[in-house]
């Protein structure tokens, strides 16, 4: 239904993308392993920096 | 900050590569979240609308659970979404003691406006009238003009009008249907000039003191015989917007015409003395068009 209102209102070249954001159990788990993994990282950009921080 | 998510934020010349090092949060994914994920991919391909699996997750998703769509814009940078779907199992924290099923969307309006921007011209198409005052003189009497085509799609270029408006005037590339002019001669009778741009015939018609009333009406007995909105209307079957095949004929018809021009305006584009016939007529043409959509869409998610 959103796609054809985005047809209907003219917007082309739209990309629907599709994901799963888990539910919470699945989170905590990826979020410690996003700050495990990015941790060495924490030197050489400052947003990893901000984000993990 | 407690949100690692804002990490996938960075555009930088690292960022991309970090992006690819880092655990996927699909590796975490319990067995109904992936069911449930799955449970996607055939209906969207069976409807045929075309996706892609993003697989980090967006930040501001992350109150939601499970699935998750997102419409993207790929014009528009790094900002780029403009309508996000969280399927079900809506878990708002902050709000609710207990996770509360459901399922919730927001919009970027700045961006979907952004994006309207880059396709107006597929979206409103030609103008109704192009306004050509003849004459620098004339720019002062054109500057009313556009109240006086209230209720119709209007262009009038400044910038053309400043370097010289006679000369766009002959232009052939001017989009309008109608070309309104008014010179010094028209002043002076009191009436302003319509030319049909698409088959190159002129007409005259009195500029009375109701303006709006008489340049509609001008316009609107003027108006080119074949239109794309009829075409349109023709292939969503709209009985409302496509006119009876019998009675369609080489010509719109006045009430066709009526019709055609009634879609295109909103209301406050309305004199109040119009009528409401035209409304009456807008609103359930357009209501017509979203109960068809919302039901083929239905359709076709449940086929």
């Amino acid at each position: 239904m959103l796609a054809t209102l985005l047809d209907r209102l003219g917007i082309k070249d739209w990309n629907l993308e599709l994901n799963s954001v888990g539910c919470p159990a699945d989170r905590a788990r990826s979020m410690e392993a996003l700050r495990a993994a990015w941790s060495p990282s924490l030197e050489r950009c400052a947003t990893i920096a901000s984000g993990v921080q | 900050m407690t949100n690692p998510l804002r990490v996938f934020d960075c555009k930088g010349a690292g960022g991309s590569a970090h992006h690819r090092e880092v655990p996927r949060i699909s590796q975490f994914l319990d067995d109904g979240c992936r069911k449930h994920l799955s449970k996607y991919r055939p209906s969207l391909k069976a409807v045929g609308v075309p996706f892609t699996v993003n697989e980090p997750a967006r930040p501001g998703l992350d109150y939601y659970t499970r699935t998750a769509f997102e419409f993207t814009h790929g014009a528009l940078g790094a900002q780029n979404a403009i309508l996000g779907v969280a399927a079900t199992m809506a878990c708002r924290r902050r709000w609710a003691v207990r996770p509360l099923p459901g399922s919730g969307s927001r919009s970027a309006r700045t961006e979907l406006v952004m994006s309207l921007q880059e396709s107006a011209e597929a979206v409103f198409g030609k103008p109704d009238v192009y306004i050509a005052p003849l004459g620098e003189g004339m720019n002062r009497e054109a500057d009313g003009w556009p109240a006086s085509c209230a209720g119709m799609i209007w262009w009038s270029s400044w910038e053309m009008r400043v370097s010289g408006s006679r000369s766009h005037s002959r232009r052939p590339q001017a989009r309008s249907a109608l070309r309104a002019h008014r010179g010094e001669n028209e002043v002076k009778a009191g009436t302003f000039a319509l030319k049909n741009q698409e088959m190159g015939s002129r007409y005259r018609a009195r500029l009375e003191w109701r303006k709006h009333i008489t340049v509609r009406a001008a316009v609107r007995q003027k108006l080119p015989t074949a239109s794309k909105f009829a075409e349109q209307g023709r292939e969503d079957g709209c009985r409302i917007c496509a006119p009876a095949p019998a009675s369609r004929g080489s010509d719109f018809g006045s009430e066709g015409r009526d019709r055609w021009l009634g879609a295109r305006h909103r209301r406050r584009d309305f004199p109040q003395h119009i009528g409401v016939s035209r409304l009456c007529c807008t609103m359930r043409c357009v209501k017509e068009r979203a109960v068809r959509a919302m039901r083929n869409a239905s359709l076709r998610c449940s086929g």
